[in-house]
């Protein structure tokens, strides 16, 4: 009865007519022997096709090919593989999937029998191979049933979470895959995302030293998991927690190619990677699965042997027809900022009264409808502000606080209408320029003639970028470097190589208590008279503030306590130097294709035989399209002053 | 001390998305996990709510659907114990995208008729601010069971 029980429920994989195959099955039930010869049969089958070659195979086992025309497994764990060699072996591995479909042992560390554990093989095998189940030992997946029908797969969104500059490692945004549930559908036909689910790939982190840390990104000792988690939860983490807005990205799958990325996500579930910062990340990562269950959208071929979370989306777009929705979820900050908008000046100053002051005594004078709106707004202002105290455990005055509030919100008896908030299309992320960047230049110094210039980044942006799909006011550069050739005497100088620069302004309001600040971490030249002309290594940066002087933030003035420390031999004094001092500027976003800066920056050096510097500057850049851009930049030092002009292409 | 901070922050701003993952690949599952024990910066958060929701992991798929909140629970009150912050103030404002899903969850066809009842019970749901979510799913349960009208628009309750 149970066979028979099997053998309805997996009906919708059988290709002979169900009557038949019932029959069929109860009357021949497998023998061991005619099960060695079926599986000859496929094994001999599958060489004729060259299944070991096919590219869903490849894909499905994450091999690539490298430079002897070998192939490699990007699969780290051993689980992984059915056959000890195939990592390295398309073809042993295939066959020894092919012999585990026979198998009824459970593996010792996953519990699952071959078949129950490599279901999206299984389920490529069965449709190419024309497997007839029946004639295959009868397993019930329990396991696996079970995860496919909590994610009930509908269809599958890629989500990018976006730039968060004030938390370090998010400086880059992140992307993670949203599995669409028929569950999270109600009665009228809405969708819940909240109840979908998010598949997400990540290292686990086994060190708190920093050194160990990098080194262990780089060389890929971190292991790099797949997690499938109620999509609530990354909500919760990105939107609220760290009050960063979500992009979503429905993609056109089929049917089929959607059962076949559930059940690969379930193949990778009990595997790991080597986790590389760089080039098998979670961006790459999300590629590598949809084109394990799709290998018609070749999205990691054109990819650069790095990529990062931006570069999926654009990468995404690409691929005509694949995008079919973007849609926008706002932070809690966006949120609050809608709210806060909504208010007219008299309850504005009401609000401010209520949140600085915790003064209701104006709130309760007001009609119920204006008293909720400006509870509404509190109550994410709270949540935005103090995101952390919230979710501590114990009572704390901050909880206690919008308990209160939210009592007197309940009291009013008035329904909240739902906040309808436009996609900000000039943040949209696949809509930005690339994050590499090679820039051509010429240009002048006083005193020294003129120079070429050629330079490179390798990622992301900085704050004069035109165009849209970054944050307004956020450097965020890894890895770039700028040589100058100087006609006379003619020589190379490296004038600048940047590990890392960080610029952020956050502009200050009366509800925002933002700090902006600037890290910078590199080599680069001196330019006051402590050096004839030396490279430096150099770290420099500080904490700061900024202020709005428009609407929409496109003007930000800013101020940085501006710190410095340099190594150089050939500082005429003392090899290292410290130094502090202000750096001044503004930030004009003049039009969404033509940006400008200007900024003033004084040090007092100890350690150093002049003891003062002095670095004024002004900049602009005009972009033509999301690929090229001109730039034009003065620069007074203090011995110094130059002129350079260049273009700039991104990609 | 502030060197290391600064190494941290400074490699960490490496890893691109790396940190993301750690937050539930070492820490377990939960919100309690976005506070690491040794980041500068954040805070600690460990809820025991989320803590003693782990259990071994074991197969990281299934143990990040199932183990991240108590298979004993109902779905409600796990939606509860995640949701819990967003879901208040949106009960409290009798609207919202957190009560929308619980209504689904609770398979309530009027999710608006759910929300100016729940709002009205406000006090009783969440006398304090630190009610655990079992006991506020409790007390939505009974909320709905002793309203006529939307006990009829909620199958799962009855």
């Amino acid at each position: 009865m149970r066979f028979i029980n099997f053998v309805l429920s997996f009906c919708l994989f059988c290709y002979l007519p169900l009557a038949q195959a019932k029959k069929k099955s109860i009357l021949e039930m497998p023998s061991s022997e005619s099960r060695v010869q079926y599986m000859d049969e496929l094994l001999v089958k599958a060489n004729e096709l060259k299944l070991a070659d096919d590219i869903q195979w490849l894909n499905l086992v994450h091999y690539k090919s490298n430079f002897w025309g070998g192939y490699k497994s990007q699969v780290d764990g051993v689980v992984f593989f059915m056959s000890a060699e195939g990592k390295i072996d398309p073809h042993k591995e295939l066959e020894a999937t092919i012999n585990g479909l026979f198998s009824t042992a459970p593996n010792k560390i996953t519990e699952q029998e071959p078949r129950c554990q490599f279901p999206a093989r299984y389920l490529w095998l069965k449709k190419i191979l024309q497997i007839d189940e029946p004639r295959l030992p009868y397993l019930k997946c329990e396991k696996y049933g079970k995860f496919v029908d909590q994610l009930s797969a509908e269809s599958v969104t890629l989500v990018f979470s976006s730039y968060f500059l004030n938390s370090p490692s998010s400086a880059f945004g992140h992307t993670l895959l949203r599995i669409n549930s028929s569950k999270a559908v109600s009665e009228d036909g809405k969708h819940h995302e909240l109840l979908d689910h998010g598949v997400n790939y990540g290292a686990e982190i086994t060190t708190s030293n920093p050194i160990v840390y990098a080194f262990s990104g780089l060389l890929g000792t971190f292991r790099g998991t797949f997690i499938n988690i109620p999509y609530y939860y990354k909500v919760r983490e990105y939107n609220d927690f760290e009050a960063r807005d979500l992009w979503s990205y429905d993609l056109e799958l089929t049917p089929e190619e959607i059962q076949l990325l559930v059940a690969h996500i379930w193949e990778l579930g009990s595997t790991y990677y080597d986790y590389f910062y760089f080039t098998e990340n979670c961006s790459y990562h999300m590629f590598s699965i949809l084109e394990a269950a799709a290998p018609r959208l070749q999205l990691t071929d054109l990819l650069p042997y790095y990529v990062i979370p931006s570069d999926t989306v654009r990468r995404l777009m690409t691929v005509p027809g694949l995008v079919t929705r973007v849609s926008y979820r706002p932070s809690i900050r966006t949120q609050f900022e809608h709210r806060l908008k909504q208010l007219n000046s008299n309850e504005y100053q009401i609000f401010a009264d209520f949140i600085h002051k915790k003064d209701e005594t104006k709130l309760s004078g007001l009609p119920d409808p204006t008293q909720a709106r400006i509870l509404d707004a509190a109550l994410d202002y709270i949540e935005y502000q103090y995101a952390e105290d919230l979710l501590k455990e114990k009572s704390t005055e901050v909880k206690s606080w919008k308990q209160a509030v939210m009592a007197q919100r309940a009291a009013l008896g008035i329904t909240s209408p739902e906040l309808e908030i436009s996609q900000p299309d000039l943040q949209r992320p696949e809509m930005g320029h690339g994050i590499r960047r090679v820039t051509f230049g010429l240009g002048g110094e006083s005193g020294l003639g003129s120079f070429g210039e050629i330079g490179f980044r390798f990622a992301m942006t900085d704050m004069l970028d035109t165009g849209p799909g970054y944050l307004q006011g956020g450097t965020v550069e890894f890895l770039a470097g700028n040589i100058r050739y100087w006609s006379s005497p003619s020589h190379f100088e490296i004038d600048d190589l940047t590990l890392l620069r960080l610029f952020s302004l956050s502009p200050l309001t009366e509800f925002r208590r933002n700090i902006s600040f600037k890290i910078e971490a590199g080599a680069k030249r001196i330019t006051d008279n402590n050096c004839n002309r030396c490279i430096a290594g150099n770290l420099e940066g500080g904490p700061g503030a900024s202020i709005s002087l428009s609407g929409d933030d496109d003007v930000l003035a800013f101020g940085i306590a501006d710190f410095q420390i340099a190594y150089a031999p050939g500082f005429i004094s003392y090899p290292i130097r410290m130094g502090a001092g202000p750096l001044l500027g503004i930030l004009y976003r003049v039009t969404d294709d033509f940006k400008a800066s200007a900024s003033l920056g004084y040090r007092y050096h100890l350690f150093s035989t002049y003891k003062e510097t002095l670095e004024s500057r002004i900049e602009g850049r005009y972009g033509f399209d999301k690929y090229w851009a001109i730039n034009l930049s003065f620069a007074s030092h203090n011995i110094y002053s130059e002129v350079s002009l260049s273009g700039m292409y991104y990609w | 001390m502030k060197k290391r901070l600064l190494m941290t922050f400074v490699f960490s701003l490496l890893a691109s998305c790396i940190a993301m993952a750690a937050d539930y690949g070492t820490a377990g599952c939960g919100l309690g996990a976005l506070a690491f024990k040794d980041q500068p910066g954040k805070i600690q958060i460990v809820g025991s709510i989320f803590n003693n929701l782990i259990s071994p992991q074991t197969f990281a798929i299934t143990s990040a659907t199932s183990n991240c909140v108590d298979e004993s629970s109902t779905a409600s009150s796990k939606f509860i114990s995640v949701n819990r912050v967003a879901l208040q103030k949106d009960i409290s404002r009798g609207s919202g995208e957190s009560l929308a899903s619980l209504s689904q969850i609770l398979k309530c066809s009027d999710s608006a008729k759910l929300g100016r009842s729940l709002q009205m019970n406000y006090g009783h749901i969440f006398p304090t601010d630190t009610t655990p979510a079992t006991e506020i799913d409790k007390s939505i349960q009974t909320t709905i069971k002793s309203d006529e009208t939307l006990a009829k628009y909620c199958r799962s309750i009855g």
